[in-house]
This record gives C-alpha cells, structure tokens and sequence, in this order.
C-alpha cells in the first residue's frame, strides 16, 4: 500500500509518500525533516487533528466561549465531540486553561478554554 | 468637556502589533498609551480561534485568542496604559513636530492627546467584492470571509447552511474547515489563479479532510438571488478569459470573499504619509518610520502578515526606535532598498548602515528552493540565503548587517 499526503506539521507541507515495509515498518519520501516522517506514520495508522470551536452561551451579551482540544485528536473522535459542544449552553465563568470537558472518550485529551469566559 | 492628556508615545490599536510596541517602550522609559476602539485586546486574533499562533514567540503553539492573552500580559506587566472602546478619528501634526490625536468614547468623550510619536498597529481590512467588480445582483449572504470569521467565532452565529468561497486564501481555507465543523456543506473554493493563494497544509486539512473542491484558474461571473444569494457561477478561464460555455453552477446560500488585505492607511493619509504601491501601506526606514518624523508602523498595517510572530517582532523592533528617537540616539537610515527579480517588495525601504536590520519581503514564485542574494551599489554581491520553499503565501525575513551602501536584493529560483 501506498499513500501520497500533505505533511501538515509546519508551513513548507512537504508532500509525502508513505508505504509500509514489514510488520510495523513504515517507507517515508519526501519529508524534509523528521516531523514529517512521524506526521505520515501517524497519519496512516491513527489521523489526528487539534479541535477548536466556539460553544454557545446562555448568557446576555456573550454569545459563545472558544475552546480547544489539549492535543490532536483522533479524527474519528470528532464528530460527536462536535455535536457535544454544540448542544451546550454555557453559563459558568471559566478562566482560559480551565477544562470543560475532561478525558473525551478515554483519548486521554481534554476540551478547555481557550480565552476566559465572563 | 473635552479631556486633555499628554503621554510621549501613543500607540493605535491594541493587536498583537500594538501590545508588543507598547511594552518595548514602557520598557525604553516612554509613557505609553493603546487606545483601540474595541473592548478588549487581541485585534483581529480574538476571531482567529483556530491554532497555528506562537511557535517562535512563546515556544507554543497557540490559539489566537491564547496569544492575544499573553501578549496582553506582557504589555500591561510593563504597565502600558489602555484606553479601549475608543477610535482615533484625526491625527494632527503640531508645529512643534508633536502630535495631537482627536479620540472618541464613550466613557470619556472626546479627548485631545497630546504625544511625541505615534505608532499606528491599526491592522489591515479585507479586499471586498466591490473591490474586484463580479457582476451579479447585490443579494444577502455575500461576506468577507473575516467577516464571516469574527460572525462565527465572535457571535457565534453560523452564516448559511451551503457555501462557496471564492479566493484560495488562507482566511478563506480555515472558514472553510470552521464552517464544515459547524455542519455548512462548503460546495467549493473558486481560485483565478492556476496556483492557490494559502498554503498547502491548509488545503490539505481545511479542504482534503472535507472533500472540498478546489477549482483552479477559474472566475465567478455570476451570483444568483434576488433578495438572498441562491447560487454562483464559474467558468474557467482559457487564455486568461471566462470561457462561458463550460459554466459550472453551484447551489449556496451563502459566498465568502477570500481575495486578499491591504493596510489600513486612511488616518495617516491627511498628514502626507508616503504610501508604497505594493504594499499598500506605508513606506518606511529602517527604524519603521514613516516620511513624516515621529509616525511610526508596525504590524499588518505596514504590510499583510502571515505570522503573528514576525508582527510582533518588528512591533518590537520599531518600539526600540521609538525610544531612540525619543532619546537623540537614533541612527539616520539614508541607504536605499531596491529589488530586483521574484520579489514584491521589501521592507523596509531605507535604512541605517552598521546596524543590524531585518528585512522583509513576499516573494511572486512558488518553488522548493531558491537564493536571495542582496548585492551592494557596485553590484557586488553582500550575501547570500539560501531558501528552502518559498511561496507567495509566506512571508521572508532575512538579517543583514547593514552596508553603507544602498542595497538591491534579489530572488532566483534553483533548479
Ligand atoms: C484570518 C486570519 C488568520 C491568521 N492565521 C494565522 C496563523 O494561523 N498563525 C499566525 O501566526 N498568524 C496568523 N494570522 C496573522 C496574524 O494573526 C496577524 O497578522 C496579526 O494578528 C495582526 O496584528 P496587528 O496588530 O497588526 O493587527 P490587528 O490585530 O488587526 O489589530 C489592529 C487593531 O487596531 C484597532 N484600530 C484600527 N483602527 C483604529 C482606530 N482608528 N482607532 C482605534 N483603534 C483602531 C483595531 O480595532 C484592532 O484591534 C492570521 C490572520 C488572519 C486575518
Ligand atoms: S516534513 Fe518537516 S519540513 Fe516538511 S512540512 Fe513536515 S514538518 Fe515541515
């Protein structure tokens, strides 16, 4: 098997090519450092990608609060991590680094404030 | 009642470019005050909620609303003063060469401040449809794409339910990923020229990941909706001409604008301020001013920025000549930067010899490496930097020790 992609670890997005050799080994080209080697294994045995959102608020005058995740997270994590910030409605004052939502799906990853809240 | 102060350095707006300048001359031992006419901090890196902010000035990567917090923090830590929720609206130049700036609020009225030198961080503004003349009705739900950006992050309020974005710039492939996130179906990106504008990281996580498609080389010559926009039209272009018989049609409620910055200039205008045709702002020395003594820029006022990063270095950078002017110790820039081939445009345009200068430029070519050679009057050649992938999409910042001779600088590609 092999695969073409965008590394998208810094802004030169070397365009790499990933194949696998044995068991767990892995043929990267085109990377231009060794971030990208790592990106593309990543990328073909487990895609991530950091999560940032807005999420509504309940309150008069500020109409959402801006989060992130701690870290990518797996791709296929995010659509109902979405939905999730999505139905909330916050009213809480939370200051930037606070989390919100703690340990998503066992990813080990958090959703926190990215700016204070109130 | 009109209030009256007097500080010796009055910095307009209070972005990444500001915050950065008025702690440097705090630090320089200059009164400083940042006077923006939002309410808070950050400028344009409040709506920017995405990350990608920070790497060379923090050491991490940050949102922007992260970074618009800590550099905050350390422009209040140095006790620069703020005045928010207040517009500059004239600048006056005294004949005593100081300044006068007419500010408005509405806490305070009008004030008359009364300062030494002014750095203007008053950021860039968005390129907008009538800017590029399409044809079509004038129907609701056609944005800019920061303003769909600062409606979304902001106010969060999610513009449309289908969208096309026309202009491959990167303002333009981030809205595209947030307005995927947010379940809009962004139908497609609409790009005149053959190459995008952003960068390639940001078609492949904002478009790729999305099954966005990307049509090159092609021109919207249509928009659809009387009331609100119901779709656009595209054709590609053969030998630089819409060819109207291959038209694709696209179903959306929605357009964005994508198509480009320019600097704002408009309150240095009336003072005489000197404005560089390919950068849209100011033309400036080495210590970031402008023809007209004591009005400094720094920032995307100066020209476009693609990181926040070098914004807040060369803020920091023209705060340091603030404060030696302020002091009689500044250096005279009376060299001249030219250049040549593949480059826009340097900046800045003059400069001091025996300093050390950085230089900034944004390149016309796409290629994986190239040299940047910057020669002296004579044509003899100073130095040379080798530049592993440039783009238009990125800006390059080199450091020379500056010659006593004018400089032209110059960009070839290798094969
Ligand atoms: C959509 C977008 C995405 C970006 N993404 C990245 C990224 O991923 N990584 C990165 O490093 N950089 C990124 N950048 C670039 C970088 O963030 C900006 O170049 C930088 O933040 C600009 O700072 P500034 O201080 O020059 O301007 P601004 O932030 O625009 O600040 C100007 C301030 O001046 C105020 N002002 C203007 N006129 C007046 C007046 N008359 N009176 C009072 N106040 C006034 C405004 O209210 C504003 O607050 C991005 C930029 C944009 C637009
Ligand atoms: S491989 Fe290295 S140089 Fe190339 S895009 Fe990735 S991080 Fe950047």
């Amino acid at each position: 098997m092999k695969k073409s992609l965008i590394c998208i670890s810094c802004p030169r997005g070397c365009h790499l090519e990933i194949s696998s050799a044995a068991a767990g080994e892995w043929l990267v080209s085109g990377n231009q450092c060794p971030r990208g080697k790592q990106y593309a294994i990543q990328e073909a045995t487990d895609p991530r990608r950091m999560l940032t959102a807005a999420v509504p608020a309940k309150v008069d005058g500020v109409p959402c609060a801006s989060v992130r995740s701690t870290s990518p997270l797996p791709v296929a994590l995010i659509p109902e991590l979405l939905n999730t910030l999505y139905k909330m409605r916050l009213d809480t004052p939370a200051k930037r680094g606070d989390v919100l939502l703690a340990n998503w799906k066992d990813s080990g990853i958090d959703i926190i404030f990215s700016a204070d809240f109130l | 009642m009109i209030e009256y102060i007097k500080r010796d350095v009055a910095v307009i707006g209070a972005g990444a470019a500001g915050l950065f300048a008025a702690a440097e001359t705090m630090k320089g031992g200059c009164s400083t005050i940042v006077i923006d006419r939002e309410q808070r901090a950050g400028g344009i890196l409040n709506q920017c909620i995405h990350n990608g902010f920070g790497l060379h000035c923090f050491k991490e990567e940050l949102t922007g609303p992260e970074f618009a917090a800590k550099a905050f923090e350390l422009a209040r830590s140095a006790d620069a003063e703020f005045r928010f929720g207040t517009t500059v609206r004239s600048i006056k130049r005294n004949d005593d060469g100081t300044f006068t700036l007419e500010m408005l609020s509405r806490a305070h009225g009008v004030t008359l401040l009364d300062c030494k030198a002014v750095i203007m961080a008053v950021g860039c503004r968005e390129r907008n449809r009538g800017n590029l003349a399409v044809p079509g009705r004038r129907p609701a739900g056609v944005w800019t794409a920061g303003t769909a950006q600062k409606l979304l992050n902001i106010e969060g309020v999610i513009p449309g339910k289908s969208a096309v974005i026309v202009g491959s710039g990167d303002i333009g492939l981030i809205m595209a990923r947030r307005m995927s996130w947010c379940g809009v179906k962004v139908q497609a990106v609409i790009e005149i020229m053959p190459r995008p504008s952003g960068l390639v990281r940001n078609i492949a996580q904002c478009l790729d990941d999305f099954n966005i498609p990307l049509h090159l080389s092609h021109q919207v010559v249509n928009i659809h909706g009387t009331e609100h926009v119901t779709g656009v039209d595209a054709a590609p272009l053969v030998d630089g001409k819409p060819d109207m018989e291959n038209i694709k049609h696209f179903d959306c409620d929605t357009i964005l604008f994508s198509v480009g910055l320019v600097p704002s200039n408009e309150l240095m205008l009336p003072l005489g301020v000197e404005i560089d045709p390919n950068t849209g702002g100011a033309k400036v020395d080495s210590n970031g001013e402008t023809n007209v003594p004591g009005i400094f820029v720094a920032g995307n006022a100066l020209h476009v920025h693609d990181l926040v990063d070098f914004v807040a270095e060369e803020a920091a950078e023209t705060a340091h000549a603030v404060v030696r002017k302020l002091n009689g110790t500044a250096p005279c820039p009376r060299y001249a930067a030219n250049t040549r081939n593949n480059l826009r445009y340097v900046a800045p345009l003059k400069f001091a010899s025996g300093e050390k200068i950085h230089f900034r430029f944004r390149p016309t070519i796409t290629c994986e490496k190239a040299i940047l050679t910057a020669c002296d009057a004579g044509g003899n050649e100073i130095k040379r930097w080798t530049k592993m992938f440039v783009c238009p999409a990125e800006m390059i910042q080199i450091e020379l020790d500056a010659p006593g001779s004018d400089i032209t600088f110059n960009l070839e590609e290798v094969k």
